[in-house]
């Protein structure tokens, strides 16, 4: 297996795709961060959004901090999934449509061993991308904002932590769409309604519906997603990938933490787990 | 027999449609084996099994004597090169080699570039796949299914698309292989009398199933021999044939062709005579093996 994810990083440092989608990537950490120049300088300026942003990732203060800075560079910054998710689809398709899976699939008895070593590759790759990007988006925000302090290193490292967890479930699940439609179509799909956070609308219309199904007084329930209450009903976008990743805060409770990572490794688990099965039953068509 | 390959009853289904139909073929050990075939006949089906690449529906196979399924063991030993060459077009031939090998665990360069000479493209320096001409990419893609040292390859189509010289370059590669390099090579085409010119033993595969196996000598004792005769009476002479016995014989235009007991030519010109019908022709002559492919698959209508 070794040999395989050699040869798939052999690949990926090859392929011209990479090399270009890791420097749009760099390109957006400076366009964010000088979009946190301005809100971070004088966010009234910018009008109330702007206001609202230096108040979620300076946590009220108007300071903004190491953790903060990770969110707004990385979290907030859509390029970041969107770059991600194309690096997904390419990598895990080109071996199937230029037909170099020819080459190599019969060769092992339990395909599920190159679905594996692929998987880990690309996860390399994205590790380096995330490592790269937070500590530049850091640097920059901690060395150039003037309104910037380290602040609490547990928080930071938990956040670097569960925004990476979240980021390789999201990775597998657009890994798991490719391999299942053959297409780069269908991966991208996902990829971008996950990002424009499209996703999320439809998932709160669902929790309304099962909560005006079960009786919940709608007032809490809209204050509820407001923040500004008690949650008294299931919610499922709180298990849903796409939300538990955009709602994460660094200053969230530990309960909710915990059941950002579950969600984030069950999502890995279970779609690793089926692109392997998928692999291991289905013919190569290329 | 020394059988590197043989396949039981290999079947392949679509639904209800049967792709490969219990074919059972048996490659010898250094043979060039041709697998002839119509487009959708089953041939790529059956090489995608052998190759592992799809799973056979029932049926089983045996590659060095090791049951198919256990393809870990096995499969080191084959090379495949299905349809089009599999080729990073942004990557040149020395990449393309070096990613598959680093698979294998095989990071030795000068055993790559050693391969490239063999398939006569160790000149094309930086010159990535994507600007290769068709011959080049289908010798690049024979070099991909050397890089594991096969003992067996399987080729799909290796010659489609080719140019004449192109064609002449890779039936040079072929017999280099089998000869000299002692590699069994099961190879598909429809361009039969290219086929003919390297393989040593077919298999006749049409609509999914297997019409015959023969060696080269079987087939072309089959379909190269035949009596041909032109007569002054067509119908009477046809009477007369089946009165003497004859029964593997055709019409083809005023001419008849007969297909046995090649050897008694005189005996029907003297049996003729007798009946005062005038032998205008008589005489043995050979065929092209696509004439008899297509009489045993039904004819040129369904080609």
């Amino acid at each position: 297996m070794l040999n395989l994810f050699t040869m798939h990083m052999y690949r990926a440092l090859k392929a011209k795709s990479s090399l270009v989608l890791g420097i749009i990537m760099v390109a957006f950490m400076f366009a964010t961060f000088g979009l946190a120049f301005i809100i971070f300088d004088d966010p009234l300026k910018l009008g109330i959004g702007a206001a609202y942003t230096q108040m979620m990732v300076g946590e009220g203060s108007g300071n903004i901090s190491a953790a903060g800075a990770h969110h707004f560079m990385i979290q907030s910054n859509d390029a970041f999934i969107i770059c991600l998710t194309i690096f997904a689809v390419i990598f895990a398709n080109c071996d199937f449509s230029r037909g170099f899976v020819k080459n190599t699939y019969g060769m092992f008895e339990h395909r599920w061993k190159q679905v594996w070593s692929k998987w880990t590759a690309m996860t390399a790759c994205v590790s380096i991308a995330y490592a790269v990007c937070s500590m530049l988006g850091i640097a920059l925000c901690l060395g150039l904002l003037k309104n910037s302090q380290f602040g609490d290193a547990s928080q930071l490292l938990r956040s670097l932590g569960v925004v990476y967890l979240c980021l390789i479930a999201m990775m597998t699940m657009v890994f798991f769409i490719t391999n299942l439609f053959k297409s780069p179509a269908g991966g991208m799909v996902i990829g971008l309604i996950i990002a424009t956070g499209i996703l999320q609308t439809g998932e709160m219309i669902l929790d309304l519906l099962i909560a005006k199904l079960s009786g919940a007084d709608m007032n809490e329930t809209v204050a509820a997603f407001a923040g500004i209450g008690e949650k008294t009903f299931f919610r499922i976008s709180d298990y849903c990938l796409d939300n538990v990743y955009l709602s994460y805060t660094a200053s969230m409770g530990t309960s909710d933490t915990i059941r950002t990572v579950a969600v984030a490794l069950v999502h890995m688990a279970l779609f690793l787990g089926l692109s392997m099965l998928l692999s291991e039953k289905r013919d190569v068509r290329c | 027999m020394d059988y590197i390959l043989t396949t039981n009853a290999l079947t392949k289904t679509f639904g209800k449609y049967k792709a490969s139909n219990e074919i059972s073929i048996h490659v010898n050990r250094g043979d060039i084996y041709g697998l002839i075939g119509r487009n959708g006949a089953g041939k790529t089906t059956l090489m995608k099994m052998l190759g592992g690449l799809s799973h056979p529906t029932s049926g089983s196979f045996e590659i060095r004597g090791k049951n198919g399924e256990n393809t870990e063991k096995m499969m080191p030993k084959v090379g495949i090169l299905i349809e089009n060459p599999g080729l990073y077009p942004n990557m040149t031939a020395m990449q393309n080699l070096k990613t598959k090998a680093l698979a294998l665990g095989i990071k030795d360069d000068n055993y790559l570039q050693g391969l490239l000479k063999e398939v006569g493209l160790d000149n094309t320096g930086k010159k990535k796949a994507k600007q290769f001409s068709l011959g080049m990419k289908q010798r690049l893609g024979i070099a991909l299914a050397l890089v594991n040292q096969p003992e067996l390859m399987i080729l799909d189509e290796p010659i489609n698309g080719l140019d004449p010289q192109g064609i002449a370059e890779m039936r040079q590669i072929l017999t280099h292989l089998c000869n000299d390099r002692g590699i069994t090579i099961i190879i598909s085409s429809h361009i039969l009398d290219e086929l003919s010119k390297v393989a040593t033993r077919y298999g006749i595969i049409h609509e999914g199933k297997l019409l015959e196996e023969d060696s080269k000598e079987e087939l072309f004792n089959k379909c190269s021999e035949r009596l041909e005769l032109k007569t002054s009476d067509l119908e009477r002479t046809l009477s007369i044939l089946q009165t003497m016995g004859f029964q593997n014989f055709e019409v083809k235009d005023d001419t008849i062709n007969i297909y046995e007991r090649i050897n008694e030519g005189g005996v029907i010109t003297v049996a003729l005579a007798k009946e005062n019908i005038q032998t205008n022709e008589i005489g043995v002559k050979s065929e092209a093996l696509e004439d008899y492919y297509f009489q045993l698959t039904g004819g040129k209508e369904n080609v």
